[in-house]
């Protein structure tokens, strides 16, 4: 079989490891819990199969570092995404809004910015897609 | 009275772009005269230099007076050489007609000598450095000369810089476009970006909804994925098991999915030798032909991960 994409079978490598991390060290907690460790683990792989040089993933990686240190981790990043899509929905459009949701976009010019977002919906879609399939092949296999 | 007629007379020659070295020697000692006997409101630096001598004077005049004189002389100087370097810049390009080209020429030169004489001299270098400046943001991308041309009036660094930032921003809208679906409907930027941000926010929201419905469901898959970390411990165990409870169609579909796997894994192995460390057991599957003795759990977990890769293989 060929591999026309490498990077995305990295985050599908990446994100595989994380899952069976998460399951290693977090199957006795909640679902809860482990939804926003698996959220976590999704957006790491991510960023991680990115690479460094987009400033969007060295953003997140940085936010999931500094959330990871503080202790409660999923909270903390779960509290803040919540507020930062609901404070974007509410005021701010067009490029603050933006800004708000493309990590790292605080501190960048209009036409970078618009470059990050590109590649940060590429990355994000090819995720969404990725987290979907294992999602089907799970409820396929359930019901075997 | 002498002096302000010669100072009138000055003045009014300045249009005609007089040589100042001709010109401030021949009406300087008037002046300096003139100076001596009425307090000229004109040139107040006259009367401070007033003991001194007549040729540091005239020195002093011909260096402060350079921004009405001077200039307007380096001014009529420069205006061909400018013109000469514009067009040799435009002959290089090749993209303009000799029509827009002319009317470029003349109405640039005449911009310039304006901003020039306004500006008193020191500003000289300021404009030699904004035509460098402006020169050498367009050598390296051709494309833009044209576009600077065609509209007549902007050349300075910022406008072209402006430009070129505009350019930037509506490709990578157009990148954008393409990337968000039903963003092609909308018209307008500001339309445009709310679609962007909507679709980003949908795409968040979904790697949410899609973790959470993963945590609920998993909990084969991660015994799958346990199951492998422990067996990669005790491989001689696993294989020692006599087989039991696997039925023909079951083994023969889990080894060729299995050996598809171990193909496709190849193919990444040197860029990724942990995934070995997680398959292992598949490959230990198919090569003892499904003697490997497993739980029926197992191998239902087997094949779900099997399955899993091969769903997802189709968009990578």
């Amino acid at each position: 079989m060929e591999n026309p994409n490498p990077k995305s079978l990295m985050a599908a490598f990446h994100f595989q490891r994380a899952l069976s991390l998460v399951h290693r060290t977090a199957s006795k907690s909640s679902r809860a819990v482990r939804g926003r460790r698996i959220q976590c683990a999704a957006y790491a792989s991510m960023a991680y199969s990115a690479g460094p040089r987009r400033a969007w993933s060295r953003a997140l990686l940085r936010r999931l570092r500094r959330a990871a240190r503080r202790r409660q981790p999923r909270a903390g990043w779960r509290r803040r995404a919540a507020a930062g899509a609901g404070a974007a929905s509410r005021v701010a459009t067009g490029a603050a809004g933006l800004r708000r949701l493309v990590p790292g976009g605080g501190g960048m010019d209009y036409c970078s910015l618009l470059e990050e977002t590109a590649d940060y919906i590429k990355c994000l879609s090819v995720q969404v897609k990725l987290m979907q399939s294992i999602a089907d092949s799970a409820s396929l296999c359930g019901q075997l | 009275m002498m002096a302000a007629f010669s100072y009138d007379d000055q003045e009014e020659q300045q249009p005609f772009f007089l040589d100042s070295a001709n010109c401030i020697p021949l009406f300087m000692p008037q002046q300096f005269n003139a100076s001596n006997s009425s307090s000229s409101s004109f040139f107040p630096y006259l009367s401070s230099s007033d003991q001194a001598s007549c040729c540091p004077v005239t020195g002093v005049r011909s260096a402060y007076d350079g921004g009405s004189s001077s200039s307007s002389s380096a001014a009529n100087e420069e205006a061909p050489v400018k013109g000469n370097k514009r067009k040799s810049r435009d002959d290089e390009t090749g993209l303009i007609s000799t029509a827009t080209e002319s009317k470029d020429t003349t109405g640039l030169s005449k911009s310039k000598k304006q901003t020039k004489r306004s500006p008193r001299g020191v500003m000289k270098k300021a404009d030699e450095k904004k035509l460098r400046g402006s020169k050498a943001s367009l050598n390296p991308s051709d494309g833009y000369v044209h576009v600077r041309a065609r509209r007549g009036q902007a050349t300075d660094s910022h406008s072209l810089a402006e430009r070129v930032r505009r350019e930037k921003i509506s490709e990578r809208m157009k990148m954008l476009q393409g990337l968000v679906p039903g963003c092609d409907k909308v018209t307008g930027k500001a339309l445009m970006l709310d679609e962007i941000i909507n679709y980003v926010q949908s795409l968040q929201n979904q790697v949410e909804f899609l973790s959470m419905k993963i945590a609920s469901l998993s909990p084969i898959l991660y015994d799958f994925n346990v199951d492998c970390v422990d067996c990669i411990n005790q491989p001689q165990e696993l294989r020692s098991i006599p087989q039991m409870l696997s039925s023909v169609e079951q083994t023969s579909l889990l080894q060729e999915k299995a050996f598809d796997n171990a193909t496709s894994y190849q193919v990444m192995d040197h860029s990724t030798p942990q995934l070995m460390h997680v398959q292992g057991p598949t490959f230990s599957f198919s090569q003892d032909h499904g003697g490997t003795a497993l739980q029926l759990s197992a191998q239902r977990q087997g094949f779900l991960d099997q399955v899993g890769f091969l769903s997802m293989c189709p968009f990578q």
